[in-house]
């Protein structure tokens, strides 16, 4: 045990139900906060998919009102904030039910900080800049990656300056979560593909965090075994339930890690081209992990072994230079086996992009922990390694 | 919009908030805001709790206002009742009367002693209801005068509707009138008292004295007189001495003796002369009295003079009994008596007869005076003087031959009719 670990270390974590159905109990923890009218905070995919009806049933089986506001894309921006804070205060709603996949439950978050503090959402960027606490807010997870159903992160997207901003701060991190792996099986190949790689960054970039505990490790460790073990066959049969819930359960302690080691380049570099370019984020993730990885790799070995190990790996006979090729590759061959083989040049990124791309990702909070603090030069040629 | 600063030290700081050991990074919770909401309802119960309490306290003030107006009310009512009874049932007459001397209200006993009808007394002046030589300013006068002092009394004449004039004593009282708006109004309270009887009573009186002194006068001389004759003759039947004189002066000095015992005996009869005032009498039933202790058995008597009352002196049953006795001593054999009356201009006249032999008409003019009638003189002088004490005269107007008529000239005022007794079953 190293010295770092007897520092003091916080571990915030919501209430969470994990299991099939969970989603039912909606209506039973909306009653226990006392909300009579609740605000669902949803995407049309995921009201086609019936999921939402699941939740607002339960809802008016204890007679609580809801209004549903579905007004957001990928990649939530400001203005879809605003706009479901007016809707909230238009109903007069007093709680809120998240359904869905990173983008509504970050919303949801804004949603809710707004409304308590009445200001504009882009005004609480950064860390604990929160004052007022939002109202209850009950999170049900439909993507098995956001991890935001419990963590403290919200990222919103600037519209005007085009850059994804990071809301963190304990005060968002949900009252409850009802983790169903039911949901997850609506989910198309491709975005259970990029959202389990999402999941498998979230732990990568949590265990070699310089933010980083025994506790969170714990979760990063089971989070990169579970994904590696079990998204590859749920993308293969995204039927399988059993399948769903362990990359549920890996997504869940990615969350549980993340949230309290935050994250890293990655996630700095992924937020700058989703602002940048809209691109879907756990595809820019996915895109960037395995360069982030080498660029961070020398300055804690150890831990990427332990990632290597957790991927079932067996470095033992391995040089140091063949283990860090052993480990980004096993990430390399995962991304490619789940059908992400693109560039970010084949998404449109250009060289021209880059400076701004790499600025930007230089003012990301997650930057902050990452194990490697890079200088723009380094943000610009992992960029180009990756485009 | 945010800045962004580019130094390690900013990376050093986030790090160290999104450990989140810092004394802002605080997980949500709601219970600060319960504790706030707590002491916010705790805060309105006990101002409920103290509101409930005023409102039980100002119910409790309420219902002791109530009962204490209910209670007033009952006064006020109970008072009211009192100067109901007492305004209606005074023998007095009440006005009320606004300070410029207007009539606003009066009793029943208004009404009936002026014999007006309640619109008539609305419309009157105070000088229309009063007697000659009283005027409205007079009136104002004495209004003023109450207004000013808060009372005043004095006596004043009133004129009935038929123009009689009577003595009234006035007591002026000023009386604060409560208006509707609870502004005050002054106005005068007159309570009103005929005393025309008590005006009477006091002439009666007066004229009581006067006569007690006259005969009084009368009786000293008329002794003095006779036992100045009475002592000659003794002195005279000392010195003589021829028996049949001396028989004579002891006649003579009986004689004198018998009338000075007559003499006296007429003072017991009008000692009592204006002893108590005099009161309206039955004449009926006095005549009735007066008779009884004569033989009247074989009498036939004739009384039409049923209800009349006279205002009289208390000696008038003496003053009947001296009539009818001179009808039975001097009549020669009276049978029959009437009692009769006649009203007229001057007043009501009783009339008392019989069908014995009358008077002579040179008699007529001295059987009122002292000494003038057949045996003492002294009966019919003294009924004149009983009579005459409330004004009433008496005159002998029969024809000698055909019996006795005495009429007794009531003045106005001094007689009236009883009302007759109600029947009962």
């Amino acid at each position: 045990m190293t010295k770092e670990q007897f520092e003091l270390r916080k571990f915030v974590a919501p209430e969470f139900v994990i299991g099939s159905d969970a989603r039912f109990l909606t209506g039973r923890y909306a009653k226990n906060f006392g909300a009579q009218n609740v605000l669902v905070v949803t995407g049309p995919h995921i009201i086609e998919a019936g999921w939402v009806r699941d939740v607002t049933a339960s809802l008016e089986e204890d007679d609580i009102a809801f209004t549903v506001f579905s007004g957001i894309t990928s990649n939530p921006r400001d203005s879809e904030v605003m706009a479901g804070a007016a809707v909230y205060d238009e109903a007069g709603c007093d709680a809120i039910v998240a359904v869905g996949g990173g983008s509504p439950i970050d919303c949801a978050k804004g949603i809710g900080i707004v409304s308590s503090n009445k200001k504009n959402i882009l005004d609480f960027e950064g860390v604990d800049q929160i004052r007022v606490p939002p109202p209850p807010m009950i999170c049900i997870p439909t993507t098995a990656g956001t991890g935001a159903d419990v963590s403290q992160f919200a990222i919103i997207n600037d519209t005007q300056r085009k850059v994804k901003i990071a809301i963190i701060s304990k005060m968002i991190v949900p009252d409850i979560a009802l983790v169903d792996p039911e949901p997850l099986t609506s989910l198309s190949p491709e975005l259970t593909a990029h959202t389990g790689m999402d999941a498998i960054t979230h732990s990568v970039e949590a265990f070699v965090s310089n933010a980083s505990s025994p506790v969170t490790d714990v979760h990063a460790f089971e989070s990169i075994q579970l994904m590696n073990g079990f998204l590859l066959k749920a993308y293969q049969d995204p039927e399988n339930l059993e399948y769903r819930f362990q990359t549920m359960l890996g997504s869940l302690s990615a969350g549980l890690a993340f949230s309290n080691a935050s994250l890293g380049a990655v996630h700095a570099m992924a937020h700058s081209l989703g602002g940048f370019s809209d691109l879907p984020h756990g595809e820019c993730n996915s895109l960037l992990l395995e360069h982030v990885m080498a660029f961070n790799y020398d300055s804690c070995p150890e831990r990427y072994e332990t990632v290597g190990k957790a991927m079932g790996l067996n470095l033992a006979s391995l040089s140091p230079l063949e283990r860090k090729e052993r480990i980004i590759g096993s990430v390399r061959n995962l991304r490619e086996a789940l059908g992400i083989t693109d560039t970010l040049g084949d998404l449109g990124v250009t060289n021209g992009d880059i400076p701004q791309l790499a600025k930007n990702a230089l003012h990301d909070p997650c930057m902050a922990t990452n194990p490697r603090q890079p200088v723009a030069a380094d943000i610009e040629r992992i960029y180009e390694e990756a485009l | 919009m945010k800045k962004h600063s580019d130094t390690r030290t900013d990376w050093q700081v986030q790090r160290d908030r999104i450990i989140g050991l810092g004394e802002t990074s605080l997980r949500k919770s709601y219970y600060p805001e319960l504790r706030e909401k707590i002491a916010e309802l705790e805060k309105k119960n006990r101002e409920l709790h103290e509101a409930y309490e005023r409102l039980a306290s100002n119910e409790e003030e309420l219902r002791q206002n109530y009962d204490e107006l209910s209670r007033r009310e009952q006064e006020i009512r109970s008072a009211k009742h009192y100067l109901e009874a007492i305004y209606e049932g005074s023998p007095d007459m009440i006005f009320v009367h606004s300070s410029d001397g207007h009539i606003i209200d009066v009793n029943d006993n208004v009404l009936l002693a002026y014999g007006v009808s309640r619109e008539e007394i609305h419309a009157a002046a105070p000088s229309d209801m009063s007697g000659k030589g009283y005027t409205n300013e007079m009136a104002l006068g004495k209004f003023q005068a109450a207004l000013k002092t808060g009372k005043t009394e004095f006596e004043w004449f009133g004129k009935r509707k038929n123009g009689e004039e009577f003595p009234l004593e006035i007591r002026l009282r000023r009386i604060d009138h409560v208006r509707d708006d609870g502004t005050i109004e002054p106005r005068v309270l007159a309570i009103v008292r005929d005393i025309s009887e008590a005006k009477m009573a006091e002439r009666a009186l007066d004229q009581a004295r006067k006569k007690l002194k006259l005969l009084n006068t009368v009786i000293f001389q008329d002794i003095q007189s006779t036992v100045f004759a009475l002592s000659a003759y003794i002195q005279l039947s000392g010195s003589s001495r021829d028996g049949t004189k001396v028989t004579a002066y002891l006649d003579k000095e009986a004689f004198l003796i018998s009338k000075i015992v007559s003499s006296l005996n007429f003072t017991k009869n009008y000692q009592d002369l204006g002893m108590q005032p005099p009161k309206w009498q039955n004449v009926g039933q006095v005549f009735l009295y007066a008779i009884s202790h004569l033989d009247s058995l074989k009498i036939e008597r004739r009384m039409e003079v049923e209800g009349l009352e006279i205002y009289a002196d208390l000696l008038l049953e003496k003053v009947f009994f001296n009539l009818v006795e001179n009808s039975f001593i001097h009549g020669q054999g009276v049978t029959e008596i009437s009692l009769t009356y006649r009203e007229s201009m001057d007043g009501m006249t009783i009339v008392l007869t019989d069908n014995g032999v009358g008077i002579e008409s040179e008699q007529k003019s001295r059987i009122f005076e002292q000494g003038g009638g057949k045996s003492s003189g002294l009966g019919l002088f003294l009924a004149r003087e009983i009579l005459s004490i409330t004004g009433i005269t008496i005159r002998e107007t029969g024809e000698a031959g055909k019996g006795v008529r005495f009429e007794l000239l009531i003045p106005k005022g001094a007689y009236r009719f009883a009302e007759p007794p109600q029947k009962t079953r």
